[in-house]
C-alpha cells in the first residue's frame, strides 16, 4: 500500500490552512470543552440550622394546655429545647427526648418520631425548636408525649410524625454552644417534674441477682434493677435491639446518667450507652460470699407413671446452714449424651438448713397435684422433667460437681439407675452429697423389671413426698 | 425523495437555481415496439451543473440492471425491460431521483439530470432529538429503548419520529440488534451490545450520510443484526462544503443548541470538514433533568491515488445529563408526570444525584481503494474514555430518597400496626410541600460542626474506563454477471475499568470503605478511610476480545435478486477483580476464568421481481451468539462467579416483504418471527421473599423469546402537493417458555433472615409463558398529512394512536416461592385464587391518541440558503404513561396481599409519564 500523497500542488496558502484548522481541532480536543463541572460549594452551615425562629412559649407553660386527653395543636405555638437522647446506640428508638434548659431543667418531652439514626440531625445535646401545630399532643404515663397521629380503635393517640414533615417540625437551632449537663439528683429528690429531662445519680449499681447478666436479651426490651447502698433501687431499662445488648453489665458501683421515665409506680432510667454509666467504685451491697457445700444432695427425683406432667426433682439440705444456691447448677445429661443437655441456674435460692428444695417443669401442675407449690419452675425437659432414663449433676459456683447421678454417657434404661414411671430416692441416712453415684445411696423405683430396683409403676401424688426427706 | 409525475411534455432541465425543487421532465420517442435490447443514457450532474465528485448509481426498479456514472458524469443502462419501469438514480450525500419512463424498445437519451445535495432541512435534522429524549432513561436497567434514525422508508420513518414518544421498538427488538458502523468501524458495545447513540450525539450535520439495510436485508459491509445495519459515512468528501450554522431552542431534552459545521472540498478530493456543537438545559421537559452536551469533529481526508483515499476522522462527545425515575400511581397523583425525585436544590442551583457523564473520544482510520471490481476498505480505531453514573451512598443513615416508601402516605395507611389516615395526611402534606432531595440535611448529617467526622451520605459515580481497539476490513467485488462479493474482517479488543468512586464527601471527613448491609469490608488490602477521589466499593476490569469473519454472496439474474451470507464469530470474556472483599474471600480478587464462545451464523434472501413496480422478498436468519457481557457474570462487583450454564443465545428470524413503487403510491407491508432461544439475563434488587430478605442477583436461564407481527407503510400522494402517508405496526411479542430463575446473595453477616446459608438458591421455574414482553406499545398507527408548498414551506400533520402497551412484569414473584410463608416455611394457608389472579394478571397501559405537528420553510437570500423547521409533539396535551414495570419488593403473597388491601400499595408498580406538549424550532443558514 502506497501512502504517497498524491496531490497535485501543496501550495503554501492549502498547507497553512490545514495546519491551522488541524491546531485549532487539535487544541479543541485537548481543552475538551470543560464539561462545566463547577464545584459544588459546600454547604455553609446556616444553610440547615434555623436562624429566625423564636420560641412563643415555655415548654412548662406548654405541658400545662394538657386537660387528659390527646388533642391535636391547632395555634402556631413554638417551643424551644435541648435534645438529651441519642439512637446512635440503638438504646433509644425512634424518639427525641427533648428537655426545657441545658442544665436547670423544669420539665421534658418526648418526641415520636418515624426516624432512625436521628442523631446525625439531632445530635444529643444540640437546640431545636418545635413548631407545635399540627402535632397531636398526649401524656403517657406521666411524660408528655407529642408526634403524629395514630389511630387505635377509632380514638387518637399519639404516633410517629412522618419524616416527610419531622423536618418542618423540628428545627435544629444555629446555637450550637450550648452544653448539656444532665442534673445531679438523688433518690429522695426523684420526682415527676423530671421526667423526661436528663439526670445523673451517683453511688449506684447492679443488684447481685444481676450482675452476671447481660445488658439485654436479643430484641427483647429488658428491664434491670439498680440499687444504691440503702436498698433503694431503680429500674434500668435496656433494648434488646442496641449495639450493646449483649455486654455484660458493669460490676462495681457509681454514677449513671440518663433520661428519666416511669412506669406505673416505678421511675426508670434510659443511658444512650455503656459510657453513661461510670461505676468506678467497690460496689456496697453486700454479697453474699458464694457457698459450697458437701451436704446437700439430691434427694429425689420423680417421674410418675400416670402424669407427665408433676414430674419434679428434689434436693435438700443436710448442713447446718442455709446454703446461698447462687452460682450453683443443676445439669441435666438427657439419655446417652454426653454433652449437657439442660443447665440449670439456682442462683437466686436459698436452701434453708434441713430443708428441701423441690423444682418442678409445671408449677400449676405440680400445685394442683400435690397441693403444694414448689420452689422453682423450670424448663420442660430440663433437670425436673425427666422421664427415667436421663443423669444428673449438681455443681457448686466453683464448677465442682458436688452430687451426681446416674452415669454419664450411658443411657439410664434397663440400669441401676432407670427410675422410668417411678422415683429415684436418696436413702435418708445419706447425709453427704457424691460425686460418684453409687447405687447404694439410693432406692431406685421402676417398670422397666430391672434386677436389683423395686419394680412396679409409681402413681402421683401417693407414691411421692415432694418437700419431705423420707 | 421526489417524485415526478410522468408526463409526455418534451423539456430540458429547467435553468433555474431554486434549490427548492429541480424538475426533471422525461423525453420519450415513439419507435418500434417489439422487445430488442436498449440503451438509456444520461448525464447526472449537481444543482450547479457541475459533475459529482463521487460515482453515482443509476439503477432500474424492479430489474437488476444497474450502471454507474463515468469520470464525465455519464451513463448508460442496457435493457430488454418494456413498459412502464421507474428510474432511480441515488448517490451518498444527495437527494434520490426516481424518474418514471415507459419503455417502448427504443433507445432513450434523457439528456442531464441534476440532483440536489442532500442540504435542505427536513426531518432528518432533527431525528436525533427524539432519539436523545430515549436516552434519558438509561439509567433504568433493563429498558433499551429502539434508538432509529431517519431513513427513507416510510414505516421506520414515522416509527422514529411519531411513535418514539412512547419509547415503541421496532419489531420490539433491543437496540443492540441494529447494527451501527461509522466509518466502517462498529459502534456497538460489548458489554451491551447497544449502540451508544450519545457518542456522536450533537454531530447531526456530519452523520447525514447514512446507508440503512432494513431488517434482515444484505449490507455491504457487515453480516448485521436483526434489525439491519445503519452505515454512517462521515467523510468530507461527501458532506457539503461551505459553512452551515444552524441554532434551536426546545422545551424537551434540551433547551437549546448551537451547532456550526464548515466543510472545504479542493479539486483533488483533497478535503476537512470541522464540526462543533453545545446542547443545554438547566432544565429539561422532566424536573431536574438537566442537560449540558458539547461535541467536537474534525476529519481529514487525503487522496492517495486516483482509486484510494485515506480519511483520518476524530470526534468527541462530552455529555452530562440529570436522569429521572419513574414512579409510582400515588407519586404521580400527588405531584404529577414531571416530577423526578433525584434532584435537589443547593445553594438554590438544581443538583441531580443520578448525573450520567459520558466522554468517549474516537479516532478513526480509514483507508479506501478501489481496484476495478474490487474495493477495499481498512478502518482502525482506538476509543477511550469514560462513563459515569452518579449515585448518593447512604451509610447507617436514613434513606435519603424523597419517595422512599416511608415518607409517602401510603405507608401509614398499610401500616401493620393499622391504618392511621390522619398521620397518612400529615404525611402527605409534607411531602407534597418539599418532595424533592434535602441536600442541605445530609450536609448536615455530614456536618463536623455537629460531631461528625464519617461519611453518613456520600455522592459518587459508578465508572467505567474503557479503551477500545477495532479493526476491519472489508473487500466488495462486483462481478460482471450481476455476482457480488462480499467478505470481511472484524477485531475488537475491549478493555475496561470499573469502579466507584467518591466524588464529593458532602461535608464529612472520610467514608469508611464497608458494606453496610452485611458489615463487610469492600477492600481487606486497602485503607479503610478513603476521601475524595477515591476508588471504594469494589473496583474491577473486564476484558474482552471478539473476532467476526464475514462473507457474503449476492447474485441478481434476470427476476430474481439472491443473497447468503455467512459469519463466524470468536469472543471471549475474563474479568480481573481488584479488590479482595471480606464476602467472598476466594473469588473476588483476581482472575476469572475466560470464558469463550464460538458461534455460526447464517442469512439467506431471495427477492422476486414481479415487474418493474412490485417485488416480493423473503429474508431469514440463523445465528447463535454469545451472551452479553451483563449476563455472563452473576455480580461482577462483587466476584469473579459465571452464570451456570453459560449457553450462547440462539436466534432465528424470518420476514416476508412486499414492496410496491407506482407513481403515486409506494410502499411495504411485512410480515416477521423470531424466536429466540437460551437467553439469559441477570438484575439486582432488594426483596422480601418466600424465604427471606435480601439484596439478590436474579438469574435467568433457558428464556425464550418470540416476537411476530406485521409492518405497514405507505405513501400515496394525492396531488403535486400533497401527500398522506400510513404506518401501522401490529406486534405480538411473548414470553415463550418458562424459564428458570435462581437467587445468589452473600451470606455474610447478619442479614435480616438467613434466604438460605449457601449463597444460591433455585427457585424452579417461572410461570412465564404468554406474557407479554414490554416492549412499548405493540401495536402502533399513524396517519399523516403533508402539503409542500411551491414557495418552499411544507406543514405536516400526524396522528397516531398506541395501544398494547405492557407493563414489566416481576419474575420472583411468578415462581413457587411466592407462595411460601418466610415464617413457616411452608405454603400459605388459604391462598385466595381470584386474588392471586388479580395481582398475577400483567397490566396493559392506556391507549395513546397523539396529535404531532411539523412543519418549515426554506429562503434563499443573497445566495445564502436559510431555512426554519419547527415541530410540536402532543399537539393536545394528552397525559399518558410510556411504559411501567411492577416492582419486585413483595416477593411473597403474604406481604402482597398485606400491601394491596389498601388501594394505595407501598411497593406498587412504577411508571415513566410520557411528555405533554413539546415543540423544536431550528434556524439554519448555509453560507
Amino acid at each position: 500500500m502506497m501512502l504517497r500523497l498524491k496531490r497535485k500542488s501543496w501550495n503554501k496558502r492549502s498547507l497553512v490552512r490545514i495546519s491551522l484548522v488541524a491546531s485549532v481541532f487539535s487544541i479543541g480536543m485537548v481543552s475538551l470543552l470543560p464539561s462545566c463541572s463547577k464545584e459544588m460549594k459546600e454547604i455553609p452551615y446556616e444553610k440547615y440550622c434555623e436562624l429566625n425562629i423564636e420560641s412563643n412559649i415555655s415548654m412548662v407553660d406548654f405541658g400545662n394546655l394538657y386537660h387528659g386527653e390527646p388533642i391535636e395543636i391547632t395555634e402556631e405555638l413554638v417551643i424551644e429545647g435541648f435534645v438529651i437522647s441519642s439512637d446512635k446506640h440503638g438504646n433509644v428508638f425512634r424518639s427525641l427526648y427533648v428537655q426545657d434548659h441545658p442544665h436547670r431543667p423544669k420539665i421534658g418531652i418526648k418526641v415520636d418520631i418515624d426516624l432512625q439514626d436521628s442523631y446525625l440531625f439531632f445530635p444529643k445535646g444540640s437546640k431545636v425548636l418545635i413548631k407545635l401545630k399540627g402535632l397531636y399532643f398526649d401524656k403517657q404515663g406521666d411524660l408528655f408525649k407529642i408526634g403524629g397521629a395514630l389511630n387505635s380503635f377509632g380514638n387518637i393517640n399519639v404516633g410517629r410524625l412522618p419524616s416527610s414533615v419531622l423536618f418542618n417540625h423540628v428545627l435544629l437551632d444555629c446555637d450550637n454552644e450550648v452544653r448539656l449537663i444532665a442534673q445531679k439528683t438523688n433518690f429522695s429528690e426523684l420526682e415527676d417534674t423530671m421526667l423526661g429531662t436528663l439526670i445523673s445519680l451517683d453511688g449506684l449499681e447492679v443488684i447481685n441477682e444481676e450482675k452476671e447478666l447481660p445488658y439485654a436479651l436479643l430484641e427483647e426490651e429488658t428491664i434491670r434493677t439498680l440499687s444504691d447502698c440503702e436498698g433503694n433501687t431503680l429500674q434500668l431499662i435496656n433494648s434488646g435491639y442496641s449495639k450493646f445488648y449483649n455486654y455484660s453489665l458493669p460490676k462495681g458501683n457509681g454514677s449513671i446518667t440518663g433520661v428519666l421515665t416511669k412506669k406505673g409506680k416505678t421511675y426508670r432510667l434510659i443511658v444512650q450507652d455503656t459510657s453513661d454509666i461510670n461505676f468506678k467504685n467497690e460496689s456496697c451491697l453486700k454479697t453474699e460470699p458464694l457457698q459450697s457445700s458437701n451436704s446437700v444432695l439430691i434427694s429425689e427425683i420423680a417421674d410418675p407413671y400416670n402424669n407427665i406432667a408433676a414430674r419434679f426433682i428434689e434436693l435438700y439440705n443436710h448442713d447446718s446452714i442455709d446454703i446461698n444456691l447462687d452460682g450453683w447448677f443443676l445439669r441435666r445429661y438427657t439419655n446417652d449424651n454426653l454433652q449437657i443437655s439442660k443447665e440449670v441456674a439456682l442462683t437466686g435460692l436459698v436452701i434453708a438448713s434441713r430443708k428441701a428444695l423441690v423444682l418442678t417443669s409445671n408449677a400449676v401442675e405440680f400445685l394442683n397435684v400435690y397441693g403444694k407449690m414448689a420452689d422453682l419452675e423450670i424448663s420442660a425437659n430440663g433437670p425436673a422433667d425427666s422421664n427415667g432414663d436421663d443423669n444428673f449433676e449438681l455443681v457448686d459456683p466453683f464448677g465442682k460437681v458436688i452430687d451426681r447421678f446416674g452415669l454419664v454417657g450411658e443411657d439410664g434404661s434397663q440400669t441401676n439407675h432407670d427410675f422410668e414411671n417411678g422415683k429415684a430416692l436418696r436413702k435418708v441416712e445419706i447425709t453427704q452429697a457424691n460425686s460418684i453415684y453409687v447405687f447404694e445411696e439410693w432406692e431406685i423405683y421402676n417398670d422397666n423389671d430391672v434386677p436389683y430396683t423395686n419394680n412396679g409403676r409409681l402413681f402421683s401424688p401417693e407414691d411421692y413426698n415432694p418437700g419431705n426427706r423420707h | 425523495m421526489e417524485f415526478i409525475p410522468p408526463s409526455k411534455n418534451f423539456n430540458l432541465i429547467s435553468k433555474s437555481y431554486s434549490k427548492r425543487v429541480i424538475q426533471g421532465w422525461i423525453i420519450l420517442s415513439f419507435v418500434q415496439v417489439f422487445a430488442q435490447e436498449m440503451n438509456i443514457d444520461g448525464a447526472v450532474k449537481d444543482q450547479s451543473g457541475t459533475v459529482l465528485v463521487q460515482k453515482v448509481r443509476i439503477s432500474l426498479e424492479g430489474t437488476a440492471s444497474t450502471s454507474f456514472t463515468n469520470k464525465e458524469g455519464r451513463f448508460s443502462i442496457r435493457t430488454k425491460e418494456e413498459g412502464n419501469k421507474i428510474l432511480h438514480i441515488s448517490s451518498k450525500g444527495y437527494k434520490s431521483k426516481r424518474l418514471p419512463l415507459i419503455l417502448e424498445g427504443k433507445s432513450i437519451d434523457l439528456g442531464e439530470i441534476r440532483i440536489e445535495n442532500s442540504s435542505v432541512v427536513g426531518l432528518e435534522d432533527n431525528s436525533i432529538v427524539l432519539t436523545e429524549a430515549q436516552l434519558l432513561d438509561n439509567d433504568m436497567d433493563n429498558e433499551s429503548f429502539g434508538v432509529l434514525s431517519a431513513t427513507k422508508d416510510i414505516y421506520l420513518n414515522a416509527a422514529a419520529f411519531d411513535f418514539g414518544q412512547l419509547y415503541f421498538r421496532v419489531r420490539g427488538y433491543d437496540s443492540r440488534e441494529n447494527m451501527v458502523l461509522i466509518n466502517g468501524v462498529r459502534m456497538n458495545k460489548l458489554t451491551n451490545g447497544r449502540p451508544e447513540w450519545n457518542n456522536w450525539g450533537g454531530l447531526n450535520d456530519v452523520i447525514r450520510n447514512r446507508l440503512f439495510s432494513i431488517g434482515l436485508q444484505p449490507s455491504s459491509h457487515t453480516f448485521g443484526g436483526l434489525q439491519g445495519t445503519t452505515q454512517f459515512d462521515t467523510r468530507p468528501s461527501l458532506l457539503r462544503a461551505g459553512l452551515r450554522l444552524s441554532s434551536s431552542i426546545s422545551n424537551r431534552t434540551y433547551s437549546g443548541r448551537i451547532m456550526g459545521t464548515y466543510t472545504k472540498h479542493y479539486s483533488d478530493r483533497l478535503a476537512y470538514s470541522f464540526s462543533a456543537s453545545k446542547r443545554y438545559a438547566y432544565k429539561g421537559y422532566v424536573d431536574g433533568t438537566f442537560f449540558d452536551s458539547s461535541s467536537l469533529f474534525g476529519s481529514i481526508e487525503l487522496p492517495l491515488g486516483s482509486d484510494s483515499s485515506l480519511c483520518i476522522t476524530s470526534f468527541v462527545v462530552n455529555s452530562k445529563k440529570g436522569s429521572r425515575a419513574a414512579i409510582t400511581e400515588e407519586v404521580y397523583n400527588l405531584l404529577g408526570g414531571r416530577y423526578n425525585p433525584y434532584w435537589g436544590y443547593q445553594n438554590n442551583r438544581i443538583r441531580s444525584s443520578r448525573e450520567r457523564l459520558i466522554k468517549e473520544p474516537f479516532i478513526i482510520l480509514n483507508y479506501t481503494s478501489s481496484f476495478g471490481k474490487l474495493t477495499l476498505n481498512l478502518a482502525a480505531s482506538h476509543q477511550f474514555g469514560y462513563v459515569k453514573q452518579s449515585r448518593l451512598g447512604y451509610y447507617n443513615a436514613p434513606n435519603p430518597d424523597p419517595v422512599y416508601y416511608r415518607n409517602l402516605p401510603s405507608f401509614f395507611v398499610n401500616s401493620p400496626i393499622g391504618a392511621s389516615f390522619e398521620n397518612a395526611q400529615i404525611a402527605e402534606k409534607g411531602f407534597v410541600s418539599a418532595p424533592q432531595l434535602a441536600w442541605n440535611r445530609l450536609y448536615r448529617a455530614n456536618s463536623p460542626i455537629l460531631g461528625r467526622k464519617r461519611a453518613s451520605y456520600i455522592f459518587y459515580h459508578d465508572t467505567n474506563r474503557n479503551s477500545v481497539i477495532r479493526i476491519n476490513k472489508v473487500w466488495n467485488y462486483t462481478g460482471d454477471n450481476g455476482l457480488v462479493l462480499d467478505a470481511g474482517v472484524s477485531y475488537e479488543k475491549y478493555m475496561a475499568h470499573n469502579y466507584a468512586e467518591i466524588s464529593d464527601l458532602m461535608g464529612a471527613k472520610y467514608h469508611i470503605d464497608r458494606d453496610p448491609f452485611s458489615n463487610s469490608s469492600n477492600d481487606l488490602n486497602g485503607k479503610p478511610e478513603k476521601v475524595e477521589g477515591d476508588i471504594f466499593n469494589y473496583s474491577f476490569d473486564f476484558n474482552s476480545q471478539n473476532l467476526d469473519l464475514f462473507s457474503q454472496l449476492r447474485w441478481s439474474y434476470k427476476k430474481w435478486l439472491v443473497f447468503v451470507s455467512g459469519n463466524y464469530n470468536w469472543r471471549n470474556y475474563q474479568r480481573f477483580g481488584r479488590y479482595q472483599n471480606e464476602r467472598y474471600l476466594q473469588d473476588s480478587e483476581g482472575e476469572s476464568e475466560k470464558i469463550e464462545f464460538r458461534n455460526p451464523s447464517g442469512k439467506f434472501g431471495i427477492t422476486y421481481f414481479i415487474n418493474g413496480r412490485q417485488w416480493l422478498n423473503i429474508n431469514g436468519i440463523n445465528t447463535l451468539r454469545a451472551p452479553i457481557l451483563k449476563n455472563v457474570f452473576v455480580n461482577p462487583r462483587e466476584n469473579n462467579k459465571s452464570i451456570e450454564p453459560l449457553k450462547s443465545e440462539k436466534v432465528r428470524s424470518i420476514d416476508f416483504n412486499y414492496f410496491f413503487r407506482f407513481p403515486s403510491l409506494m410502499g411495504r407491508i411485512t410480515g416477521y418471527y423470531t424466536r429466540y432461544q437460551n437467553l439469559t439475563n441477570v438484575s439486582f434488587y432488594y426483596v422480601d421473599s418466600g424465604l427471606g430478605s435480601d439484596f439478590v442477583q436474579e438469574v435467568l436461564t433457558n428464556h425464550d423469546k418470540l416476537q411476530m407481527g406485521l409492518e405497514l407503510g405507505l405513501r400515496y400522494k394525492l396531488s403535486s402537493d400533497v401527500t398522506t402517508s400510513v404506518a401501522m405496526a401490529f406486534g405480538k411479542h411473548v414470553y415463550a417458555n418458562d424459564p428458570n430463575l435462581s437467587i445468589n446473595f452473600d451470606t455474610f453477616g447478619n442479614n435480616q433472615e438467613i434466604v438460605s446459608s449457601y449463597g444460591n438458591k433455585d427457585l424452579g421455574k417461572v410461570d412465564l409463558k404468554g406474557y407479554k414482553i414490554p416492549t412499548g406499545p405493540q401495536t402502533a398507527l399513524s396517519c399523516s398529512l403533508e402539503y409542500r408548498s411551491p414557495k418552499y414551506w411544507w406543514i405536516n400533520l400526524k396522528a397516531n394512536f398506541f395501544a398494547k402497551n405492557y407493563s414489566g412484569i416481576s419474575l420472583i414473584n411468578r415462581t413457587n416461592s411466592f407462595f411460601i410463608n418466610p415464617e413457616t416455611g411452608n405454603r400459605f394457608e388459604n391462598i385466595n385464587q381470584d386474588r392471586v389472579k388479580e395481582f398475577l394478571n400483567q397490566e396493559v397501559l392506556e391507549e395513546v391518541y397523539m396529535i404531532n405537528l411539523v412543519g418549515g420553510k426554506s429562503w434563499l437570500l443573497d445566495g445564502k440558503y436559510v431555512s426554519v423547521f419547527v415541530s410540536v409533539n402532543n399537539l393536545l396535551d394528552t397525559s399518558f404513561r410510556s411504559g411501567g414495570f411492577e416492582q419486585s419488593r413483595n416477593g411473597n403473597y403474604g406481604q402482597f396481599l398485606s400491601d394491596t388491601k389498601s388501594d394505595r400499595p407501598s411497593f406498587g408498580p412504577k411508571y415513566w409519564y410520557g411528555f405533554g406538549r413539546t415543540f423544536f424550532i431550528n434556524f439554519s443558514i448555509s453560507l
